[in-house]
């Protein structure tokens, strides 16, 4: 239960009761002076100081909200901001692609197409513009779009286009996962644990080769009916899946995917929890 | 779903409830996503600040326009709404990261936030700068600091610090306890005590 060398602090650790951390934490002096001193210290971290006293940045983001959710622009503001992003890259971009980027801009099909899915009509120009740096999410739009692709009832397709990602950094998660999408194929679905892996991903910020080991893993588990990987580790990057986020987080619209067409999210996935369950069949890598 | 913790801070209370404010945002109302503005922005800023973002108030303006975009899906409480924004900025903090292809650490932190932000003079007759408390939570190890500030300055609940973490909630509780248990253990060390 311990992470490396916090071996010390689990001496201090033991000394702490659950209440003891939490009066700290509300910023109740406890009895302990040491104790009130940490809350004393951690009182400190007050929202006040990093507030925006001038009302500027309010009123600027108020007027762009409030534009964002009345005119149904929320494509084109979404673009903007990834605009923003890739236009610091500038100076690796041809004059040409620049204009380009306007003109997509003003047409909107840059808009369009950059949130489409596979199998969408723009999905192609999506994949052609951001292999020259437009709209380039990366791995994170790529998880997205997996993810609505399982919203949708295709998690095999989900799975194949993440195979797609990884080709290049694990060829080992690659196949997998194309192993995995096969299955569901030829047994049905797994679209809720293909949405935990998706989510667990989007959570994940390590892309190193543990993390192409630990989506292998998950990957050899989905779609035959057995038990997921079941690392319920406390070290942190493991795939610690939280039992508790799909309840919470149908109340909270959708916290996971922040896709458009969003909505409804959630009754479409539920049904099918812990459904998948054609017997194991067993693959060794 | 409701969250047994009630907000210190953070809340509306600018004469609307959260209900108002919603279906006003909902409908594209400035003056409801001002007051959504009021009521987050100074957590989400000293999150992103902890949390090593190089530019934090840009950085929360995205998040919520990020919300701004998304706010027609959304269904739920002042509570759920609070923990949606987090998770959004959560998993900003982690895209960015991502694209810039390195970790950001707080050393490499510009605090200079601290005396920009509220009143300096009240405060250091009261507390520690928040330089002074950044510097001090750097002996935490990163996910034990985002739990603190989760847990603190955001206000968030066991629960809502789980979902935001994507972590189980005992798992939040045994790292805010080794933190608290390691802060404890450094205090004097660094001289904080006074």
């Amino acid at each position: 239960m311990s992470r490396k060398g916090d071996y010390s602090d689990e001496m201090f650790t033991k000394r702490l009761s659950d209440d003891d951390v939490e009066a700290v934490l509300s910023g109740h002096a406890p009895d302990d002076a040491e104790l009130a001193e940490i809350a004393r210290v951690l009182s400190a971290l007050d929202p006040e100081r990093f507030a925006d006293t001038t009302g500027e940045r309010a009123s600027e983001f108020a007027r762009r909200a409030a534009a964002v959710t009345r005119t149904g622009e929320h494509a084109k503001f979404a673009a903007t901001a990834r605009y923003r992003r890739g236009l610091s890259l500038t100076p690796r971009l041809a004059p040409a692609a620049v204009a380009a980027i306007l003109l997509f801009a003003m047409t909107g099909v840059a808009v369009a197409s950059d949130s489409s899915v596979p199998g969408d009509a723009l999905y192609g120009l999506d994949r052609a513009m951001e292999r020259i740096g437009i709209g380039d999410g990366g791995d994170a739009e790529r998880i997205d779009e997996a993810t609505v692709l399982t919203e949708n009832g295709d998690s095999a397709g989900a799975l194949e286009l993440l195979a797609e990602t990884f080709d290049a950094e694990s060829s080992e998660a690659a196949d997998a996962l194309l192993r995995a999408s096969q299955r569901i194929r030829d047994n049905g679905a797994a679209s809720s644990e293909v949405a935990d892996m998706l989510d667990w991903m989007s959570h994940t910020d390590s892309r190193d080769r543990e993390f192409g080991e630990n989506v292998a893993e998950q990957a050899q588990n989905l779609g035959n009916g057995g038990q997921g990987s079941e690392d319920r580790g406390q070290s942190g990057e493991v795939p610690g899946q939280n039992e508790e986020t799909p309840g919470q987080s149908e109340d909270q619209g959708s916290p996971g995917n922040q896709g458009e067409g969003s909505q409804g999210q959630g009754q479409g996935n539920q049904g099918q929890g812990g459904s998948g369950s054609a017997p194991g069949q067993s693959n060794k890598p | 779903m409701s969250y047994p913790n009630t907000p210190r801070y953070g809340q509306f209370h600018m004469g609307h409830p959260f209900e108002e404010v919603l279906a006003n945002a909902k409908r594209g109302e400035e003056w409801a996503w001002n007051q959504i503005y009021h009521s987050v922005s100074g957590q989400l800023v000293g999150y992103l600040t902890i949390k090593g973002s190089p530019e934090p108030e840009d950085q929360a303006s995205e998040t919520l326009l990020q919300v701004a975009r998304n706010i027609a899906s959304f269904q739920g409480d002042e509570d759920s709404f609070r923990s949606w924004v987090f998770v959004i900025a959560h998993r900003r903090m982690i895209d960015s990261r991502r694209r810039s292809g390195r970790r950001l650490t707080t050393t490499e932190l510009e605090i200079e936030h601290g005396g920009e932000f509220g009143d300096v003079e009240q405060e250091a007759l009261e507390s520690l700068s928040t330089e002074e408390v950044v510097k001090l939570l750097e002996i935490l190890t990163e996910e034990q600091r985002e739990v603190i500030v989760l847990r603190t300055l955001a206000d968030l609940s066991l629960e809502q610090t789980a979902d935001v973490m994507g972590k189980r909630v005992g798992s939040i509780k045994a790292m805010q306890r080794r933190a608290i248990a390691r802060l404890r253990k450094h205090m004097d060390a660094l001289g904080v005590s006074r």
